[in-house]
Formats: structure tokens, C-alpha cells, sequence
């Protein structure tokens, strides 16, 4: 016999020590008492001590017994089934594959996730089992028997090397139940495995997970989080379609049981699970408040569909009395931010209008966006918004220009379109200084007759990038009638579009961990037939995504072979490598220098040197993929995450595993009702042999 | 006197008693309750009451003649009484160990035993001394002449029968003593008060009657052999009497008995039995010789009991002590 809480059947013997000592403290206590009639004492005592001495004793064991046994049956024993090395058995695994399983496990391994170490430990369990034993496989999300029937090990191996997380809850006890009735059918001795990293999310529930049968209950707990301080409180998934945008906000509530609590700060810290990047705010509790809400801006890729974000909170600071529920309640991505004036323009329209036109979604792509008034822009106002379009710059005052310039330096694109209306004159120093130093924006705009045309060749730009192919068709048949002259060093700003003269039509600067864009024409009839070309509504929707992408706080996922990698790339281990794997280096056409058997996912540092200057961008490169495996064009996380799990090994000696096993409650229950039982003993013995209570004088 | 209003009983409790010092206080307390208590005394007309008239023949004394008969009837009668003379009365108290057993704790009055004054309980040789002063002044206000023992393995004071006035003054201080290191010896102690005996008598035994049993019943067949008269008092305690602890201790003799380790709720019940038997056995062997016995508990009052066996005896033997 086993105990799940061992110490406490420790207490219990111990505690059954407790009685004996009570009797020989009080026996040692008594002082002797001078009696006269000792002569008839002694024959009383001859006639009914003895006999009654017998029965104390008998009281005395029976109220150890009772410590005792509350005390073994507080410590749950457990009843291991013998089962002989050699002999057959039926094993049921049952995988956590819930979406809290995605998340890092590096309590056994740096850069695995949960659900990687808890299949390892599964699989690990099926090669250690005797010949002529049969599998059943169980998973705690999605459709949990994955067996029918009981399945040779090879083949459950390699079930569960196919499997991979989803992105439901846990429905542990659920799948402990089934694995149960599956065994409960089978004629063999069974096992279950139970293998989850046992965190918030993988668990649905605090109860405890035992089994009913007879059978034996493996616990493979693979560890939780990646510093062991860290629980996960909270999941989400949402699938951004096509109109995912560079940055959405979390919005995480934080709950707590006692409103009368005084005001305190909780760090959230919400990660996406895919990218691992991470960003920590607090949410604050306000005196006499039960919720707390914390907003969080994160950067997603939008080259991916599927998205998932975890809502962690120091284990240090949320006891299990404190704090109770922490849900992520909204996901939403953030509208671009037009500011302009309501106006009706009749007869062409003012650049908000046209572009606000363009960002409607053709085709099923679009971008949201919301109008804003100039004189609304105020301290903020642009608070967790990452793309800002100033089609009115000659109405923002100066208290306006600092909030979009703060935004920018924040992580904000900031997109400028010069004013159509020539009365105002005055925006044209904080747009410049907006773009940086060095750069000037003529005061008076020129007029082009004939009209500008733009260069054939444009300069290569990660804005234009994926139209670069078409790029001189589509700008051949722009003119431009007036323009703003911008001009500034190099070093500053980089030009994205160039007229024939060789005058920016649209450049780009970076400012703090932001972008600034800014065209040189407005995208008016009067001023360029750039609103009316096909390459318009590209061109806009491209300005804000790629231009999202190059924020600090953005990034890309390339998924195959380095295909962007370009110049001196640096590589940083994120998930299913090593340490030891980060010394891996690329040439500049991408190619891997040395060992490429080294498998990986790995976060690429790229530093982009082009004649416009240098630029630095963040992609997650998966070295030495199978290109059956994973299609760069579709996308597929789930195809990815299937090839990290083909590729990453766990250790059989990272894997803990602690043997439990099952009845454990049931035979508590038995204990308890054992012990009272004997204390209905221990009564009717006291009220038997004691006399009724004489008066003390 | 007791005071008008009050009744006698609260003046004879035993923790009234021990605030009273000396014995003549004690004593007229108890004497006067057990008076007040009665509607008609016992001792009323002791000694002199008449009998019968017969006729007077030659040599009997003409100081009984019943003149009056004569001068009625011209014939010389003379009268007769039950009993010429007083009763002599010996009140012997068991002065051994065992009797400075006593739980009844006492405030510490104006006077006292010495046997009180150390144990600061009510003991039971402090009952039995206040019960026999009681019973010392209510024959000596008699005119019977009385005399007190104490005694243990043997007499450790006595003071001769004798109804002078200054008998009283002996009697308190032969009682104004305390137990002794000894047991209680009834047939020596009994053997020896014979010895100072010449009258018939009416021995007063105030004991525990814990010991010796067949010492006991010699000295009675030899009282009732040599025609004496005899009242046992038998004084317990009243925790000896119900047992009324809840301990598990060693329990130790006054009189050197060896410790006794005792667990008094398990054993009570085998306590009192043997307790009922051992009295019933000084009972029965008191009822075989003619004697009348009484249980004085410590924690009651003393008058009480007196009167109740004052009582009784007038019952059975017609009147009086005798």
C-alpha cells in the first residue's frame, strides 16, 4: 500500500502517540490520596479492577486506532495492483492535447512544449511494456478515444506521433472516465498513463482525477510553465481571417472573491503561444473592486490565420484565496485611425474619403477603420492604436502633433497626406519634424505641367514587396499635378515611391519603435490620379499592414527555408532547439553554414542593408524543415506545430513520473468509516462500564 | 440556647461545630438542639420514677413507707422504684489514625481541635469528640455520672466516671487531644476500661470500626458478659461513605498501609458494596448482643442523628439511656 500524501499517515502514527502520552502525563501528575478504609478499597479493587483495567486498555488502543486511521485515510492510500514485470497488459494513454498544452514546458526541457513532453512521456510508457500488450489512446481534447479498440504499441507510437494540440479546453476527467470504461472491458490487467503538464489550463477542473477501476494510475506531470513561478490562467483562440491586421488588443479580467480588499496591482502577462512573444501590463484593483482588467496590445503575424494568446499572472501572487477566475474576455483588432473632419465632398472628395474607400474590404480583404476628428486628437486619444492616417495635418495643433509623434515613438504608424486646401501653411514643420531630423517639407506645393509621372524602376521597399512584381505596371499610369516637396538625408527617411525627377512620392522614416509614411501628393483628382489607379487600393491596405509589420513590435513568420534571410542573420532559439542550435549561422543567400541536421524553430534577426540605409527585422525561421510537412503558402500552425513534434526529442530522464494509484478515495471513505465505527465502539465501551457522574465536593 | 426563630439544626452542623471552641460550647449547642428538637426528653424523670407498692416485712427501711397509704388504710406499704441509683455512662472514642480522615473543608473559626487547626478539615475524631462532649454534658446535666476514654491500640486517656461538677472540666480536656499514629484496638481498649468498672454501665464506642472486626466482637460478648450495656457509634466520613472522586491515583493508608493504586470510577460500585456489607456485619453483631448502632455521617449535623438514636433507644428499652 502506497499513500498519495504520505506525510500525512506519518502524522497520523505520529498523532497516535498522542493518548499514550496524555495517560502517562496524567498518570505521572496524580498526587496520592490519604484514605482511611484502605481495607475496604482493597477488596473492592480485587473484585473490579482488574477486569476494568483490561477494558481501559482496551479504550486506550481503540482511540489510537481512531487517530490512526483518520490520518491514513487523510493520506488516501492507495493500493498498487501487483502486476508482474513480464505480464501483458492493456495500457490506456491519455494525452493532454488541450490548448494549455502548447505552452512551454521547461521545467523538463527548454523550448519544448507541454504537450511534446507529455506524448514523450506516453510514448516512453508504451516502449517499456511487456510483449503482447495492447494500447488504447485517449486524448483530453477534441474526440478523446482515439482507439477503438486496443491497438499493438507500434501503432499506437505512431498515432500518437501524428496527434497534435488543439486549441479546445481540457476535458480531462472526461478522458480518464473513458480510458476507464475501456478497461474496465478488457479481460487483462490495465494501466492508464496519464500524461499533462497538470497546469490551470490543463486541468478542467481542481477535483482530483482518479479513476474507479482497479486499475493502476500513472501520472506523468511534465511540468507546467517555464520558470516554475509562472501558471497559466487563461486561453484564447481566434481565428483573424484575412483581415488580421498587425496588432489586436487582449483584454484579460482578473478576478478576486473579497471586495473589501485594498487597491493592488497584478502583472498580466499575455503570450502568444505561436510566437512566443510577450508583453506584461498590470492590472490594477481598485479599492472595494472585485475586477480588474488589463489591456494588452500585441503584435500578431498576419500571415497567420490561427492565433492564440495566454494570460499568465505570477504564481507568487495569486493565492488560491485571492484570486479567483482570470479570463481573457475581448480579442480585438485595433481600426485604423483617419483623421479627418465629417465633411460631405461632392464634387471629388478629400483624401479621408478616398482612402477610407480604399481600406473597405474588396474581395473579402479590407481593413477597419474608424474617422476621428483633428481636434479630438488629445492626450489619449491614440492610446493602443498602431495605425494613424493624418489626412488633415494643417488642423492639428501643436498639442495634436506631440500626441502623434508620442504615438509614433510608442509603436504607432503614423501615415501623413499633405493638405488639399492651401490656406494653412503651418503643418508643414512638425510633419517634418515628425519624419526626423534633417528633413524639410517645402512650404509652397509645386505644380506639375505636364503632370509628374513616376519612375519605372521603384526602389525596392518592404512595403511594396508583394506587389513589386507588377509595381511598374501599376505606376505607369499615375500623374501627378501637385505635389509637396520632401527631402531630407538618407540616413532619415527612404523613399518607397519616386516620381521621373527623382523626387520622393512617398517616403519612409522610422521614429522610436514606430514608421512614419508620408505621401508627397494628396490622393485627390486635383492634386494625382493615384485614388483612381489599380494600384491604389494595394497600396493603402500594403502602407498599413507591411508598415504594421515593421514596428517594433511586429514581426514576420517565414515558415520553410530562409527564404528572406538576407545579410548577416542572427538566430535566436525559440522553440524545439537547443541551446546549442543557436550557433547556427546562414550565409546571405539564406543557405545554412554546417551542421544542418540541427531541427528548430528559430527566431531570425535580420539586418537589411540597402543603399536607403539599414533595417533590422524579426522572422521565425524553421531550419531543416520537411517541405511535405509544411507548405510556406498555406500557413498551416497546425502543420508546423506537427513537424516541431516530429522533430524534437525528450529525454525519458526529463520526464517525471509518479506512480499513483487508483481507489484512493474510496478506500479513504472506508478508513473514515472505519474510524467511526470505532469511536461508536469507544462510546458504547465508555457509557457501559462508566458510572453515572458523582457530585465533586 | 438556641435563638428564637432559628431552628436547633443550623447550630449543630459540623461546620457551625468547628467554629466553635471549646467542648462546653460545642456540647450545650448539641444538648440544646437535641432539647429543642424533642417534644418530650428522655431523660425526664430519670431515676426517680415509682414502680409498684408492696407490703412492708421486717427489715425493710422505713424511709419507703407510703405514709399516705397507711393513713388511708391503717396498712404499712412500702414503695418501689425501677432504679435507685444514677446511670453510669462511658463514652470511649477511637483516637487512631484513621479518624483524622476528613474532607470537609472548615473556615478557620475561633477555636478548634488541634486535630482541625492542622488538617483544616472537619475530621472525623472531631466529630466524634464533639458527639461525645455532646453526650458527656447531657448525662452530667443528669446528675449520671459519666467518664471518657480515648483510645487506639490501647487507652491513651481517661477520665473516671464521676458526676462532680468539675468532671466537666476533665472530660474537655481528655477530648481536646488529637488521633495517634496507632490502630484502633476495641478489645484491649475495651478490656482495660473493664478493669476501672465495678457498676453496671452504658459503654458509648464512637469508632470508625475500620480495623480489627473480631476485636470488635470480643470486647462486645465480653460487655455483654459482665452485663454491661453498650451503643455503638460507628463515624465515617461522608466521601467514605458514596466514594465521590473521579481519579486515578495511588490511594495511602492513614495507619501505614501500603499504597493502593486505584482508579475510583471503575471500582466505586465494588466500594460500596463492601462498604454496605461492613457495616451490615457491625450491625448484625451489635443486634446480637442487645446493642444499638448508628452511622454519624461527618458531613451532617450531629444533634440529628442524636435525637433519632435517643430515640430509638427510649423505644426499645422504655425510656431514657438506660
Amino acid at each position: 500500500m502506497t499513500f498519495i500524501s504520505p506525510w500525512l499517515a506519518v502524522g497520523g502514527a505520529a498523532a497516535m502517540t498522542l493518548p499514550i502520552l496524555i495517560h502517562l502525563f496524567l498518570r505521572r501528575r496524580q498526587k496520592p490520596i490519604e484514605w482511611a478504609a484502605m481495607e475496604l478499597l482493597r477488596r473492592a479493587v480485587q473484585q473490579s479492577q482488574r477486569a476494568r483495567r483490561v477494558e481501559r486498555w482496551i479504550l486506550l488502543v481503540l482511540r489510537c486506532l481512531v487517530l490512526l486511521l483518520v490520518g491514513l485515510a487523510i493520506a488516501r492510500p492507495t493500493s498498487v495492483t501487483a502486476i508482474s514485470m513480464n505480464q501483458p497488459v492493456v495500457l490506456a494513454v491519455v494525452l493532454d492535447n488541450s490548448v494549455a498544452s502548447r505552452a512551454a514546458a521547461s521545467r523538463t526541457m527548454p523550448g519544448q512544449t507541454a504537450f511534446e513532453a507529455s506524448r514523450m512521456a506516453c510514448i516512453e510508457s508504451i516502449r517499456a511494456l511487456p510483449s503482447g500488450s495492447m494500447v488504447h489512446v485517449f486524448t483530453t481534447s477534441g474526440t478523446i478515444e482515439r482507439t477503438k479498440e486496443a491497438v499493438l504499441p507500434d501503432r499506437a507510437v505512431t498515432m500518437l506521433g501524428a496527434l497534435e494540440p488543439t486549441y479546445e479546453p481540457s476535458r480531462v476527467r472526461q478522458a480518464v472516465d473513458r480510458a476507464d470504461d475501456a478497461l474496465r472491458r478488457m479481460t487483462m490487467p490495465g494501466r492508464i498513463v496519464l500524461a499533462s503538464s497538470f497546469s490551470r489550463g490543463a486541468i478542467d477542473m481542481e477535483a482530483q482525477v482518479l479513476p474507479s477501476t482497479k486499475a493502476t494510475l500513472e501520472i506523468c506531470d511534465v511540468g507546467s510553465d517555464d520558470t516554475g513561478t509562472t501558471a497559466i490562467v487563461s486561453m484564447a483562440q481566434r481565428t483573424l481571417g484575412p483581415q488580421s491586421r498587425g496588432s489586436i488588443t487582449v483584454d484579460v479580467v482578473v478576478a478576486r472573491p473579497n471586495q473589501d480588499q485594498a487597491r493592488r496591482n497584478i502583472p498580466v502577462t499575455v503570450t502568444d503561444v505561436l510566437t512566443d512573444r510577450a508583453t506584461t501590463t498590470d492590472a490594477t484593483f481598485l479599492e472595494g473592486s472585485q475586477r480588474a482588467t488589463a489591456t494588452v496590445t500585441l503584435a500578431v503575424d498576419p500571415t497567420l490565420t490561427e492565433h492564440a494568446w495566454m494570460a499568465t499572472i505570477p504564481s507568487d501572487r495569486q493565492p488560491a484565496d485571492d484570486l479567483r477566475t482570470t479570463t481573457i474576455s475581448t480579442v480585438s483588432a485595433h481600426p485604423v485611425l483617419v483623421v479627418d473632419r465629417e465633411r460631405l465632398d461632392i464634387d471629388e472628395g478629400s483624401s479621408a474619403q478616398w482612402i477610407e474607400r480604399a481600406l473597405e474590404p474588396v474581395a473579402g480583404i479590407g481593413l477597419a477603420h474608424r474617422r476621428i476628428d483633428p481636434s479630438d486628437v488629445r492626450p489619449g486619444a491614440l492610446k493602443g492604436s498602431t495605425s494613424i492616417i493624418i489626412c488633415r495635418p494643417e488642423l492639428l495643433d501643436t498639442a495634436a502633433w506631440a500626441e502623434c509623434t508620442a504615438a509614433c515613438e510608442s509603436g504607432a504608424l503614423v501615415v501623413v497626406v499633405p493638405p488639399t486646401d492651401e490656406t494653412f501653411v503651418e503643418w508643414q514643420v512638425p510633419c517634418a519634424a515628425l519624419l526626423g531630423p534633417g528633413v524639410t517639407i517645402r512650404r509652397d506645393q509645386v505644380n506639375h505641367d505636364p503632370p509628374q509621372r513616376l519612375q519605372p524602376q521603384q526602389p525596392t521597399s518592404p512595403i511594396t514587396q508583394l506587389i513589386a512584381a507588377e509595381l511598374t505596371e501599376l505606376v505607369a499610369p499615375i500623374e501627378v499635378n501637385r505635389s509637396v516637396v520632401i527631402e531630407g538625408p538618407s540616413t532619415t527617411m527612404s523613399p518607397i515611391l519616386v516620381m521621373d525627377d527623382g523626387t520622393p512620392m512617398m517616403v519612409l522614416a522610422t521614429r522610436g519603435r514606430g514608421v512614419v509614411m508620408m505621401f508627397a501628393t494628396a490622393p485627390v483628382p486635383s492634386w494625382s490620379t493615384l485614388a483612381t489607379k489599380p494600384i491604389f487600393v494595394p497600396l493603402v491596405q500594403e502602407t498599413i499592414r507591411q508598415g504594421e509589420v515593421l514596428l517594433d513590435a511586429g514581426g514576420s513568420i517565414t515558415i520553410g527555408l530562409g527564404r528572406l534571410l538576407e545579410g548577416t542573420t542572427e538566430l535566436q532559439p525559440i522553440r524545439g532547439s537547443t541551446p546549442q542550435d543557436a550557433s547556427l549561422t546562414v550565409d546571405p543567400a539564406g543557405a545554412i553554414v554546417g551542421d544542418e541536421a540541427k531541427p528548430g524553430i528559430m527566431r531570425a534577426i535580420t539586418t537589411q542593408n540597402t543603399s536607403t540605409g539599414s533595417s533590422r527585422s524579426e522572422s521565425l525561421v524553421a531550419l531543416n524543415v520537411d517541405p511535405a510537412a509544411c507548405d510556406p503558402q498555406r500557413n498551416d500552425p497546425a502543420r508546423l506545430a506537427a513537424w516541431i513534434n516530429q522533430t524534437v526529442a525528450v529525454p525519458a530522464s526529463a520526464v517525471t513520473t509518479i506512480n499513483s494509484a487508483q481507489s484512493s478515495t474510496s478506500a479513504s471513505v472506508w478508513l473514515l468509516l472505519a474510524a467511526a465505527l470505532v469511536i461508536l465502539a469507544e462510546t458504547l465501551l465508555g457509557r457501559t462500564f462508566s458510572v453515572p457522574e458523582p457530585k465533586t465536593t | 440556647m438556641a435563638t428564637p426563630g432559628l431552628r436547633a439544626e443550623q447550630y449543630l452542623s459540623p461546620e457551625t461545630l468547628a467554629q466553635l471552641a471549646p467542648f462546653e460550647l460545642r456540647a450545650k449547642m448539641i444538648v440544646d438542639g437535641v432539647m429543642n428538637g424533642m417534644h418530650q426528653s428522655p431523660l425526664q424523670g430519670m431515676a426517680v420514677e415509682f414502680a409498684a407498692h408492696r407490703q412492708y416485712t421486717a427489715g425493710d427501711s422505713i424511709r419507703h413507707l407510703d405514709w399516705k397509704v397507711f393513713g388511708r388504710s391503717d396498712k404499712l406499704y412500702v414503695k418501689e422504684y425501677r432504679q435507685e441509683t444514677n446511670l453510669d455512662v462511658m463514652i470511649l472514642v477511637d483516637g487512631s489514625a484513621s479518624m483524622s480522615f476528613g474532607t470537609l473543608g472548615v473556615k478557620q473559626g475561633w477555636g478548634g481541635t488541634d486535630a482541625t487547626r492542622r488538617r483544616g478539615a472537619w475530621t472525623k475524631f472531631d466529630h466524634a469528640t464533639a458527639s461525645a462532649a455532646a453526650l458527656a454534658f447531657l448525662c452530667l446535666s443528669q446528675r449520671d455520672r459519666v467518664g471518657v476514654s480515648v483510645g487506639a491500640d490501647g487507652l491513651r486517656g481517661t477520665v473516671r466516671k464521676s458526676a462532680t461538677r468539675d468532671q466537666w472540666r476533665s472530660i474537655v480536656r481528655c477530648l481536646s487531644s488529637e488521633p495517634v499514629e496507632a490502630r484502633f484496638s476495641p478489645a484491649v481498649c475495651i478490656n482495660q476500661l473493664l478493669a476501672q468498672t465495678s457498676h453496671r454501665t452504658l459503654f458509648v464506642i464512637l469508632s470508625d470500626f475500620l480495623g480489627d472486626q473480631e476485636g470488635l466482637r470480643s470486647a462486645l460478648a465480653r460487655l455483654r458478659h459482665r452485663g454491661h450495656d453498650a451503643m455503638l457509634l460507628a463515624v465515617l466520613d461522608h466521601r467514605e461513605l458514596t466514594l465521590d472522586l473521579d481519579v486515578e491515583a495511588p490511594f495511602v493508608g492513614l495507619e501505614g498501609e501500603d499504597a493502593l493504586d486505584v482508579d475510583t470510577r471503575t471500582i466505586r460500585k465494588a466500594y460500596l458494596e463492601e462498604l454496605q456489607q461492613h457495616l451490615q456485619l457491625i450491625d448484625r453483631q451489635s443486634r446480637a448482643f442487645g446493642y444499638d448502632m448508628q452511622v454519624f455521617d461527618t458531613h451532617e449535623s450531629v444533634g440529628p442523628v442524636l435525637t433519632a438514636l435517643l430515640s430509638r433507644r427510649e423505644g426499645m428499652m422504655g425510656g431514657g439511656l438506660r
